[in-house]
């Protein structure tokens, strides 16, 4: 016969153990908190209740500055976002957030690819979930966001998100055991960080300044975007968790607006179904009761986007981030004030009209016997007649050569014949600019 | 619904409360219903197959022993009214019925099995020569087939069980829930064993107390499972489905390392899959067929099988090596070679051709494709000339005075054996049979052992750190291997050390798992064997 009590009191004192070595793995190997860590001790800890707050990915942690907005409304604003996370995971850290702070106004950030996005990443739970303070709340989202495969991931984050050598693991438990680390935020850290030019400053917000080397898109040479492509609905399952913010923000008495902040140009003519889309995303929030704004069909007496606004295709850089917070700031002022905004915004045909220049341009090439085709193609307004220049460039006297001036068809034979290596530069303007007016390349080493 | 899913474990933890918790009289009523929930889970569309198989062997099986037991009756009350010719025919009128209900369920049921995974690969061949022969392409005429969960175990054990009942071995089953559970006894509907009924059904029926020896041991065995599964076989996958989803890239040198990789990985992957099945068992007090003895330890190509998928193995020599090898026909064959070609002859021809068509049947069973056929027939062929040349060998080590008794030799049929299942595997890994022929060709043509210097190693789905955990892991498993082939009973042995002692070894198993898992990185779909 078994001693029960016995083997119950081994099994627990087993599982204990397991516990306790799990524990000191994960703290001696996981990477100390980053910003999750410090956005979300910020909220917990701030006793001046958030008046306003920004929820979603990167997009509210880069492109709204709290302070700005602080500054302009008279309120406390707090940059909630969490790189990378999608819907499910800004539902639970927004319960989260309503267990501390009753902001009036909520402000979701989104664009289509956070919109499409239904799977949270082990990591961006790792970044945030150790950080709740809600048990419950991280059982739920536990549940809610793993699936086949990701299970072990997230109850052990040291199997995959491990620092990469003693000297870092060292370091990581002495900043780990650094009063500093655990009491973050003490009085007087965030004052301390908050003017920096660069990194986080404070308030769930991360500045890039444009100066620096990650701070400014170039709109040359981009292949990445060379290509269009098309979007698809918004998935049943953002949907279900849009619904659910929008009921807890209505329990807890706060607005939910839904916004698009400002992207590069070519991100939105890139995609051939974009205004399908934001139809789309119109509808799902009428439906369910939230206002949605797309600031990418913004008129310039709200926001002017400029080229130098982005630090990269997805976010703007701080002085970006600056002029739209000003501007999201006499916004928000005007809708709390009751006015229709529709008349701030684009529709389709106006949108197009307005962009008068030529985004990004690019070539694809192929062989067709002796002779190289090439095809230009680029991302312009619908008022706008690209002009198209090819020039060679011998990779080896560096000798450049139009070999075909500007034109505006965008189709080129080419025999190389003569040259061995060498690269074709395309270049772009718009019709009826002046010779050197914005002008967009995009150059291909050719073999 | 998998072994390798989170789900699956919610279910396990509430079946083994539920069957340690209600009248022990209702535990196989427990096991019957999460058995159906784990099928249903696990595909509900194909549940009709299952279902059809139990009824109709339930039924075929109930018939003919019903017939055994009317002739028996009725010899019985009749036995000195009726002459030795009346007794005869009634014997042989009773097992003409019987044979009829039997052949009746086996073609129904073999039927199915062969339609649901074969019927696409014989239209296409069939298309294929109609081609050749009109000179022009000919779409084949193809279906969108579901092939059910474990088709094959369950289909084969039942046939089994009516095989059995057919022969007198045992009465049939009365209860259609109680045989329903034997069929879909679900640790075992994934990838086997291939249970027999006189084995499994009584501890299936009786009742069982919570056994705490049993249930650590099932622990074990669960973990020492997913060890091999998701550390070993589920790391090693990744180089070699990169090496034969691209062999044109590749030389000799690669193709050999991924070969081997694959002898680890498929060992790994199913044995792995069969120690989580019986562990999952033990938990619940059941114990299953023993499926894999440490098959590499062969020392000959027949005891590798004896050793390998144990149970199939088993199930061929009882259900088709032995009715062939004994029947009248094989007989005939069997004194027409002896009197041509000698008493040797005699014997060993009718057992060579049996072992042919059983491993053609074993080829066939692994997938609808000509290169398991090939695969098939290269085990078979090599197992009937090992026979025939017997004598030769044994000439061969009398003139080399090859002492047979000592440990080299021993290691070197093992390796030999090794290397002869390695080649059978060319055959059962590619896709195609032109693959296999091309991958040969490539191992003793167009080697390029640079390619195991020069980084591409590295470059085929595993990184150094990979190799070095694989090595450790492979390790690991050879230790203990040894340790079992030299008759160490592991979790006894265990068992009997201190308590410190035995959570270390756990904890190093538990946390090497979790550490190493390779698995939800390479989740193809499971475990290999489910596909069959």
């Amino acid at each position: 016969m078994h001693n029960f009590k016995l083997v119950f009191f081994k099994v627990i004192i087993f599982c204990l153990i397991f516990f306790i070595i799990s524990y000191g793995l994960s703290f001696a190997l996981v990477p100390k908190g980053n910003y999750s860590r410090m956005i979300l001790n910020e909220m917990h800890a701030d006793e001046n209740n958030l008046d306003l707050v920004f929820i979603g990915a990167s997009l509210s942690e880069r492109d709204i500055d709290p302070y700005i907005v602080s500054d302009k409304l008279k309120l406390k604003a707090f940059d909630y976002g969490f790189s990378q996370q999608s819907f499910i995971g800004t539902y639970y850290a927004l319960k989260e957030l309503f267990d501390y702070q009753k902001p009036k106004t909520v402000v979701l950030t989104m664009d289509e690819d956070t919109a499409q996005d239904i799977d949270e990443k082990s990591l961006v739970y790792i970044s945030v979930a150790p950080y709740m303070k809600s048990f419950f709340n991280k059982a739920e989202y536990y549940f809610a966001s793993s699936s086949d495969g990701s299970y072990l991931d997230r109850i052990f984050p040291w199997r995959g998100y491990v620092v990469k050598n003693m000297l870092d693991l060292i370091n990581n438990v002495k900043g780990k055991l650094d009063k500093s680390y655990e009491d973050y935020p003490r009085s007087g850290d965030i004052d301390a960080v908050k003017n920096n030019k660069n990194g986080y400053v404070g308030n769930g917000y991360v500045r890039f300044d444009p100066n620096d080397k990650d701070g400014k898109l170039g709109y040359d040479n981009i292949k990445l975007y060379s290509y269009k492509m098309k979007v698809s609905e918004i998935p049943d399952k953002n949907i279900y968790y849009l619904k659910k913010m929008a009921e807890l923000c209505k329990e807890n008495n706060s607005k939910l607006i839904l916004i698009s902040p400002p992207m590069p140009t070519f991100k939105v003519l890139r995609v051939t179904n974009y205004f399908d889309f934001d139809d789309n995303v119109a509808k799902a929030a009428k439906d369910l009761g939230i206002e949605y704004y797309n600031f990418n069909l913004i008129k310039p007496s709200i926001f002017k986007s400029e080229n130098d606004y982005f630090a990269d295709s997805d976010h703007l850089n701080s002085k970006g981030a600056a002029v739209f917070s000003n501007s999201l700031s006499e916004f928000l002022k005007k809708d709390e004030n009751g006015e229709d905004l529709s008349k701030y915004f684009y529709d389709k045909k106006d949108y197009l009209e307005s962009i008068k220049y030529i985004s990004t341009a690019w070539f694809n090439w192929n062989k067709d016997g002796d002779n190289i085709s090439f095809k230009a193609n680029g991302f312009y307004g619908s008022s706008v007649t690209p002009l198209y220049q090819y020039v060679l460039t011998d990779t080896d006297t560096g000798k450049e050569t139009v070999i075909r001036d500007y034109s505006t068809d965008p189709n080129f034979e080419f025999n190389p014949a003569g040259h061995s290596k060498y690269k074709i530069r395309l270049n772009a303007k718009v019709k009826g600019s002046a010779d050197n007016d914005n002008i967009r390349y995009y150059e291909e080493t050719i073999r | 619904m998998s072994f390798l899913q989170f789900k699956f474990w919610i279910f396990i933890c509430v079946l083994i409360l539920l069957y340690y918790l209600l009248p022990k009289k209702f535990q196989w009523v427990c096991l019957l219903i999460g058995s159906y929930v784990f099928y249903a889970l696990a595909g509900i569309n194909t549940m009709g197959y299952i279902l059809f198989t139990t009824v109709t062997v339930w039924v075929g099986a109930l018939f003919i022993s019903k017939l055994h037991l009317n002739m028996k009756k009725n010899l019985k009350e009749n036995k000195d009214s009726l002459t030795l010719e009346n007794k005869k025919g009634i014997k042989a009128l009773t097992k003409k019925r019987q044979r009829i209900i039997f052949l009746c369920v086996l073609l129904i049921n073999f039927g199915i099995l062969g339609f649901l995974k074969y019927f696409n690969f014989i239209s296409k061949n069939i298309t294929d020569l109609l081609g050749i022969i009109e000179r022009h392409n000919i779409d084949p005429f193809q279906l969108k087939l579901l092939l059910p969960l474990g088709i094959s175990f369950y289909t084969f054990q039942s046939i089994g069980y009516l095989i059995d009942v057919y022969n007198g071995k045992y009465e049939a089953e009365r209860n259609l829930f109680k045989f329903a559970l034997f069929v879909s006894f679900f640790p075992q509907i994934v990838q086997g064993p291939i249970n027999r009924f006189d084995s499994l059904a009584v501890q299936l029926y009786e009742r069982h107390n919570f056994d705490l020896r049993k249930f650590e041991y099932g622990i074990q065995l669960i973990l020492w499972g997913l060890f091999k599964k998701m550390v070993i076989a589920d790391r090693a996958v990744a180089f070699i489905n990169e090496t034969f989803n691209n062999y044109g890239k590749y030389g000799g040198a690669i193709t050999v390392v991924s070969i081997l990789l694959y002898s680890l990985e498929q060992y790994a992957d199913f044995s792995g899959g069969i120690d989580v099945a019986a562990g999952i068992a033990e938990l619940l007090g059941i114990s299953m067929a023993i499926n894999f003895k440490r098959p590499y330890f062969s020392t000959s190509l027949g005891e590798f099988w004896r050793r390998w998928h144990i149970t199939l193995g088993a199930w061929m020599r009882d259900y088709i090596f032995y009715p062939l090898a004994l029947s009248k026909k094989m007989g005939k064959l069997s004194k027409l070679t002896g009197k041509h070609l000698g008493k040797r002859a005699g014997k060993i021809i009718p057992v060579a051709i049996s072992n042919i068509v059983v491993f053609l049947v074993v080829g066939i069973w692994h997938g609808a494709n000509w290169h398991y056929v090939v695969w098939g027939l290269y085990n078979g062929i090599i197992l009937a000339f090992s026979s025939i040349l017997e004598p030769f060998y044994e000439w061969l080590k009398k003139i080399t005075k090859v002492n047979c008794e000592n440990f080299s030799y021993h290691v070197f049929r093992i390796i030999r054996t090794f290397l002869i299942v390695n080649l059978g595997w060319y055959f059962d890994r590619a896709g195609r049979l032109q693959t296999s022929i091309y991958l040969l060709k490539n191992t003793f043509l167009n080697f390029r052992i640079n390619e195991l210097f020069d980084g591409t190693i590295y470059k085929l789905g595993l990184k150094d750190t990979d190799f070095t955990i694989l090595f450790i892991a492979t390790l690991i498993l050879f230790l203990v291997s040894v340790m079992q082939e030299n008759g160490l009973r592991i979790r006894a042995f265990l068992s009997e050390q201190n308590l410190v002692f035995r959570w270390i070894v756990l904890y190093i198993i538990i946390f090497m798992i979790i550490s190493f898992d390779a698995s939800s990185e390479n989740l193809f779909g499971g475990f290999m064997y489910a596909q069959f």
